[in-house]
């Protein structure tokens, strides 16, 4: 008679434990399923939820860790590096894991035209794989600085396995699609991790991602208890959710990304020639930054959940950042001053160039997002201050990047750039000036400029040299360049915010994507 | 015969007009070719922009595919179109249903009204409509989500309430026309019940203007529900050519207009064909 409803307790504490079903929104519908092609943000929580890589990288750490390699040493200076596997692992479909599955995946990734195969874009034949046993050595012909932190994205692929792509070694597998609506997944049951208690994990029963393309409505449904978390919160839901239920808010810090404005340097743009000069004077950009108060932004815009962005590296990506260079805005008056030193005048209220030109230009920014917008409207003010005349353009997305990558008919712009990885390789293609990321003046068949070629040089010495002092010295002097040219006026790093039920249990927070979900094997719903 | 030869033939121009101007436009719009993709700071170059073929290039291919049965590719979500419209199809077509269902029956409730006092049933029109007329397509979507009704049945409420007020208004004035017309005066004259005048000589006068209302119903309503979808997220066509519409995703765009320029055109004909025939039955 005692025994049963002991044995009731001890099955529901064991349903506490192990099952649930995480509910949350994703903005899009995933555009591949395929692990080796996402490149959008849907698709990548899906990959990470459904494979797994051979090296993780621990998001709060920002530093890697095993996963299904149990330990690997790096050698010919990052061309070469070897791995143990671990035994006795099996793919969602019941099929075994061996270094024959690691040669499959790495020999597919040279032809592989997705953003996270990019590192391992080498000539045929060039990147070789040899398996042995359950060690793998991978030979890679170039120099891949920080090659563990790359493995982060790569999923190891089944070479065998009858549901290819869809064998995953990762804690969850798809189990329903329901195009436009929502992708539920279940726990994988061959997952081979174990939790502390020797259980083998995910703990959670399973994860379903509802499509959910309106921020303010994802709220409402977080509020109503039908998500149980939210990524990334605006400041102005934060705050609104932080005065109903102080529990439920997360503020993670300062993320990596960065919000900044550029001038159109491109000297295809069909702009006047006076204003080509005003855009690529250096004293005028360096005007502009002089003039933009970021701290307004920050308390205005981002209610304090933000830090003023004197450069490319968030203060928070302490390894990389060079606090030497970030010099902050000198005012309104320094920005005149300089102006005039240039050949600006002011009279009245506007500011007139060295051949009489009023200085106005428009600012395009994308459509819909309320903090652009409104950083939009706040460096209107700022420079009206000082007699330039900015009139902001909002645009929707696909006609703002046809402007800013095709036809360069745009005076300026405001938009964000999001960082993944604290390592400087992951802004290789902003600095470099052949890239086409390099948005003032983008695919540069030579530098256009002393420093841009001295850009190049430097990110040549960050992406391969196998020396990390060399590389610091070499991103810090990066750094420097951009403060001194201000090709982009940086303007802040917002801070990751996020919601999160007080029934999800095991956080562990973290800046960098997917922020709380880095380790979803140990989360649990009570 | 030669009737009904026209109307394929009006059918078939213009459902292929209805592709062409609906080719033309996304083509022409600006960031045409474009994704957010080219903004990934993890790809050195550019991923190769749409060589943007030309617009007959284009619609020659599109037909081809037709011919073979073939829908093509959605560019945005990488899927055959084929699927995604046979996937959203019956979400939409619920949505209708309802939406259609709950306008006509409101409508013709208020106009059943009209047999006991007809100045109320004016009001209730006039008040009803007006307010529901003024009231945007996004708001009520939004009310209806607030309200935990974000799936299809919502969506299709949502419909109803944006489109009975044409339909009210236009039933009533209707009805209220054929009620002054001499034959009606005639027949409630001779002593006829309310209930017999209007089922014998009320309806049948304004059946076929009825049917022409039920065509049109059909085209507001599906109108409505691609905002509406688009709001509370519903997994229908209506969502579909939203994101279709601002990805600038030619072809699942243009198979979609194709989709409800073919729908609305056969029902129209449809529904002509039953007019001409009850036509011919009230002469």
């Amino acid at each position: 008679m005692n025994i049963l409803p002991l044995a009731l307790l001890a099955c529901i504490a064991l349903h506490g434990e192990t099952g649930g079903t995480l509910r949350l929104a994703i903005r899009s519908e995933p555009k591949t399923l395929d692990p080796l092609l996402v490149a959008d943000e849907p698709s990548e929580l899906v990959r990470y939820l459904t494979h797994a890589p051979l090296i993780r990288m621990n998001r709060p750490r920002q530093a890697p860790e095993p996963a299904l390699a149990e330990s690997w040493t790096i050698s010919d200076a990052g061309r070469r590096v070897t791995l143990r596997l671990r035994r006795n692992v099996a793919f969602s479909d019941g099929s075994p894991f061996d270094a024959a599955d690691v040669c499959h995946t790495f020999l597919r990734l040279p032809e592989t035209n997705s953003p996270s195969a990019e590192p391992f874009h080498f000539a045929a034949g060039r990147l070789t794989c040899h398996a042995q046993g359950f060690t793998v050595i991978l030979q890679f012909p170039a120099v891949l600085t920080g090659v563990e932190r790359l493995f982060d994205a790569v999923p190891i692929l089944s070479s065998r396995s009858s549901s290819k792509d869809r064998a995953g070694l990762g804690p969850f597998t798809i189990v329903e699609n329901k195009a436009g609506a929502y992708i539920h997944l279940e726990r994988n049951a061959h997952y081979w991790k174990r939790g502390a208690d020797g259980r083998r994990l995910p703990y959670l029963h399973a994860v379903r991602l509802e499509m959910q393309r309106n921020r303010d409505l994802e709220l409402i449904r977080f509020r109503r208890g039908e998500l149980d978390l939210i990524h990334s919160l605006d400041a102005e839901s934060f705050e609104r959710l932080r005065a109903e239920a102080p529990g439920a808010v997360l503020n993670l810090g300062v993320s990596l990304d960065t919000e900044q404005l550029w001038f159109n340097q491109a000297p295809a743009a069909a702009l006047p020639g006076y204003k080509k000069e005003w855009f690529r004077s250096t004293a005028f950009r360096l005007a502009v930054s002089d003039a933009i108060r970021r701290a307004d932004m920050v308390s205005v815009v981002y209610r304090g959940h933000a830090a003023p962005a004197f450069g490319p590296v968030s203060p928070s990506n302490r390894n990389w950042v060079n606090a030497a260079a970030r010099q902050p805005s000198a005012g309104p008056a320094a920005a005149l001053a300089r102006l005039e030193k240039a050949g600006f005048q002011k009279r009245g209220d506007i500011l007139y160039d060295r051949a009489g030109n009023p200085v106005a230009f428009s600012l395009i920014t994308n459509a819909g997002n309320k903090s652009r917008e409104r950083l939009a409207a706040m460096v209107q003010q700022d420079l009206a201050a000082i007699g330039i005349r900015v009139t902001i353009a909002p645009l929707d997305f696909p006609s703002l990047i046809e402007r800013i990558a095709k036809s360069f008919e745009y005076d300026a712009c405001l938009l964000g750039l999001v960082f993944d990885d604290p390592d400087p390789n992951a802004q290789k293609n902003v600095w470099v000036s052949s890239a086409a990321q390099h948005q003032w003046n983008p695919s540069q068949k030579s530098p256009g400029t002393p420093w841009e070629a001295e850009l190049d040089r430097l990110m040549q010495t960050v992406a391969s040299s196998p020396d990390t002092g060399k590389r610091k010295q070499a991103f810090h002097r990066v750094q420097q360049i951009a403060a001194e040219q201000a090709p982009f006026v940086y303007l802040v790093h917002r801070n990751a915010l996020a919601a999160v039920s007080p029934r999800l249990r095991h956080t562990e927070p973290a800046i960098l994507r997917p922020q709380l979900l880095w380790n979803v094997e140990f989360l649990r719903i009570e | 015969m030669r009737g009904l030869s026209r109307s394929l033939l009006q059918f078939v121009c213009t459902v292929l007009l209805g592709a062409l101007l609906s080719a033309s436009l996304v083509r022409f719009a600006p960031g045409y070719g474009m994704t957010e993709d080219l903004l990934d700071t993890r790809l050195s170059s550019l991923t190769p922009i749409d060589p943007a073929p030309s617009l007959s290039a284009y619609y020659v291919q599109f037909l081809a595919g037709y011919v073979r049965g073939d829908l093509g590719q959605s560019a945005t979500l990488g899927r055959p179109v084929r699927d995604l419209v046979a996937e959203r199809a019956p979400t939409t077509l619920t949505g209708v249903a309802i939406g259609l269902t709950l306008a006509w029956t409101a409508s013709s409730l208020l106009s059943f009204t009209s047999l006991y006092s007809p100045a109320l049933s004016l009001s209730l029109t006039a008040i009803s409509a007006g307010i529901l007329q003024c009231v945007p397509a996004g708001i009520v979507a939004l009310l209806l989500f607030l309200l935990g009704w974000h799936s299809a049945p919502g969506a299709g409420l949502a419909a109803g309430i944006l489109v009975y007020p044409r339909i009210a208004q236009y039933l009533m004035q209707l009805i209220a026309q054929a009620w002054q017309s001499p034959h009606v005066v005639h027949a409630r004259a001779k002593g006829l019940t309310e209930w017999r005048v209007f089922l014998r000589h009320v309806l049948p006068v304004c059946a076929p203007q009825l049917l022409s209302l039920l065509g049109l119903s059909l085209i507001l309503s599906l109108g409505a529900l691609i905002p509406v979808e688009a709001i509370l997220d519903v997994p229908g066509i209506g969502q579909l050519a939203w994101q279709a519409a601002l990805a600038r995703d030619l072809n699942l765009l243009v198979n979609i207009t194709v989709l409800i320029t073919a729908l609305v055109t056969c029902s129209n004909l449809l529904l002509e064909l039953c007019g001409n025939a009850l036509r011919g039955e009230v002469r």
